[in-house]
């Protein structure tokens, strides 16, 4: 008998058994009615007792329920309705706030947690309301949280410097291999160019060499040409030198011829002297004859055929002298002609003696060039073989350009997967 | 003292029939009840907002009866000069699911104001649905009340510059969206920032 609906009914009932009992025993030397009469007080405390505990029951089994309701995780059970103000109230408020702070600590906790989830950190719980073990819980989840608030904040700044650095040090290697690219591309082309350059400089050098050999072959001619030139000249020199001796004798024979016809006109005028004489003789015997007369007639006859014999003589004496005339103007044009061909002889000779120097000059640089030659083909000889080895050379650059192109394609689309696999991670970094 | 006390006993007999707010009843008194450090007013609504609980500070701090207080609605201790788009804001936010923090004027029974930082937030079921509303008010930080005295007052001021309290409603709803954004931040943050 030591609970009660409350505990203050508990009190009252028991102080009234107190009092009933302690009657009970004071009636007790009077008679047998008080006993009845405390024996009907004991019985309405028992029943009155009896009442107070169902109702303490029926409440303690709903204060059960509730707290069998928050044990399970359902923090909207509270007890409404307390009308107790004693210890049994007392005990169902503190049910209540130690359901409310339980309450709120969860939530505070849970909306925290929420906020930190979706990767912000603004949120702290709630510290006011909370004492004790809950207040020190509190703040080790802010202090989780503000730690994860620095390490986000630091994280964030990382990727910043990441993202910056990387990419600018992302597209200086993709500017790099870019150019790269372009450098393998024009050095391809430029060994391409060069290896077409050194394969017609190959052609060109057996070209030259053949050219070369040729010309040497030519040269030898030339120069055994120019030696039969000069032999061929010298003995020209020698019948030109002689065509002038001959000129120079036919000019003294000629001379004499010149002599010759002036003395015949000497001769033909003492006979045209005569002529004119004995014409002047006939004239005067025709004269004497004819005084003469008949006697004379004759003699006239004689002398008429003297004169025309005189005639004659006179008529052939200018004959000879026309054409002894034409006899020197002859020799004369005679004299002239061999005079212009002892000059143009001379003249040639002075050719001869200059085409027989310049043959010598000739014949001296052809073998210059011959041996120049012969000098050229050791070059183009040699040319041919660097060539050869330039043109290995060029091959490997270009082998190698090509691999450097490669290298640089390999490189770019390298960076380019690197560049988005970063993008990506900073993008999902930037979820975290 | 002595008409609160009449008007408070007429608001008790209404505000327990569940339908009335103390502001109706009630004439504020302008003396404010501060909230101890520790304290922590806890209430719960049902999904339309009446309250299903409120704990022993809840009714000691708002001078109510359980009897008065369980059933009535939350609204039975708005403080007239709570502008309606911060309650707009905060059923919003909560219908949708959210947590949401709030500084909030009441007024109690007997005429006083009480400042709370109010939390509320949904309470779900074993089935993710929201089957109520939870709400827990600590004592606010008292250098911020200046800074939300006046901003209220300017919402509130919006509000009734309007003929029709839906434009006002809107009216004062943009202008709590453009102090945000010229905050250049969510609600949700820049309260946690003052």
């Amino acid at each position: 008998m030591t609970s009660s609906s409350s505990l203050s009914e508990a009190a009252i009932l028991s102080g009234l058994a107190v009092v009933l009992a302690g009657a009970t025993l004071a009636s007790l030397p009077f008679g047998q009615a008080p006993v009845a009469v405390a024996a009907a007080c004991l019985f309405v405390t028992v029943v009155l007792l009896a009442i107070s505990v169902r109702r303490l029951r029926r409440r303690l089994v709903m204060v059960a329920a509730v707290c069998e309701r928050a044990a399970n995780g359902d923090l909207e059970a509270r007890i409404t309705g307390i009308r107790e103000t004693d210890a049994l109230g007392g005990l169902m408020h503190s049910i209540n706030h130690q359901l409310d702070t339980v309450d709120a600590f969860t939530r505070e906790a849970m909306a925290t947690s929420a906020v930190v989830r979706d990767g912000r950190f603004f949120r702290r719980i709630m510290r006011r309301g909370l004492r004790g073990g809950f207040a020190r819980a509190a703040d080790v989840i802010n202090e989780a949280t503000q730690a994860m608030a620095d390490k986000f904040t630091q994280f964030a700044r990382t990727t910043d410097r990441f993202e910056t650095e990387l990419g600018e040090a992302m597209s200086e290697v993709r500017r790099a291999a870019e150019d790269l690219g372009e450098t393998a591309d024009v050095m391809s082309t430029a060994t391409g160019d060069c290896s077409d350059k050194a394969g017609r400089i190959d052609e060109n050098a057996r070209t030259m060499n053949a050219e070369v050999a040729g010309v040497a072959a030519s040269v030898s001619q030339l120069v055994a040409s120019v030696e039969e030139i000069g032999l061929q000249v010298s003995s020209a020199k020698e019948i030109t030198d002689r065509a002038v001796e001959q000129s120079h004798t036919s000019r003294t024979a000629v001379a004499g011829l010149e002599r010759s016809a002036t003395q015949i006109s000497e001769i033909v005028e003492l006979i045209r002297e005569i002529a004119e004489q004995t014409n002047l003789l006939a004239l005067n015997a025709t004269i004497e004859a004819a005084r003469a007369g008949e006697a004379g007639k004759g003699f006239a006859v004689v002398a008429s055929e003297v004169k025309g014999l005189a005639t004659q003589s006179a008529r052939a004496t200018d004959r000879i002298t026309e054409q002894i005339s034409a006899i020197v103007s002859e020799t004369d044009r005679a004299v002239s002609v061999i005079s212009g061909v002892a000059e143009t002889i001379g003249e040639m000779a002075r050719i001869s003696d200059t085409i027989a120097h310049a043959v010598e000059q000739q014949s001296t640089a052809a073998r210059d060039i011959s041996e120049s030659m012969a000098a050229a083909r050791t070059g183009t000889d040699n040319v041919s073989t660097d060539i050869t080895i330039i043109a290995g050379s060029v091959g490997e650059a270009g082998a190698a350009s090509h691999n450097l192109r490669d290298a640089a394609t390999r490189l770019q689309s390298r960076a380019s997967h690197l560049e988005t696999e970063i993008e990506s991670y900073l993008a999902d970094a930037r979820t975290l | 003292m002595q008409a609160l006390k009449a008007r408070g006993r007429s608001a008790k007999a209404r505000a327990g029939a569940g339908s009335r707010k103390l502001t109706r009843t009630v004439v504020p008194s302008g003396r404010e009840r501060v909230m101890g450090e520790n304290d922590l007013i806890v209430s719960k609504t049902d999904l339309t907002g009446r309250i299903t609980y409120a704990n022993d500070v809840f009714l000691r701090v708002a001078r109510l009866s359980e009897g008065q207080t369980v059933g009535a609605p939350h609204s039975i201790i708005r403080h007239p000069e709570m502008p309606r788009a911060v309650f707009k804001l905060l059923w919003e936010t909560i219908k949708a699911g959210d947590e949401i923090f709030a500084y909030v004027n009441n007024l109690a029974a007997d005429g006083a104001n009480y400042w709370v930082f109010a939390h509320v937030t949904p309470s779900f079921g074993a089935d993710g649905t929201i089957i109520g509303y939870h709400s827990n008010r600590r004592a606010p930080e008292r250098r911020v009340l200046p800074f939300i005295m006046e901003t209220y007052a300017r919402l509130k001021a919006e509000e009734g510059r309007h003929a029709s309290r839906a434009a006002g409603l809107n009216a004062s709803s943009g202008l709590l969206g453009d102090l945000l954004r010229e905050k250049g931040m969510p609600y949700d943050e820049f309260i946690f920032s003052l």
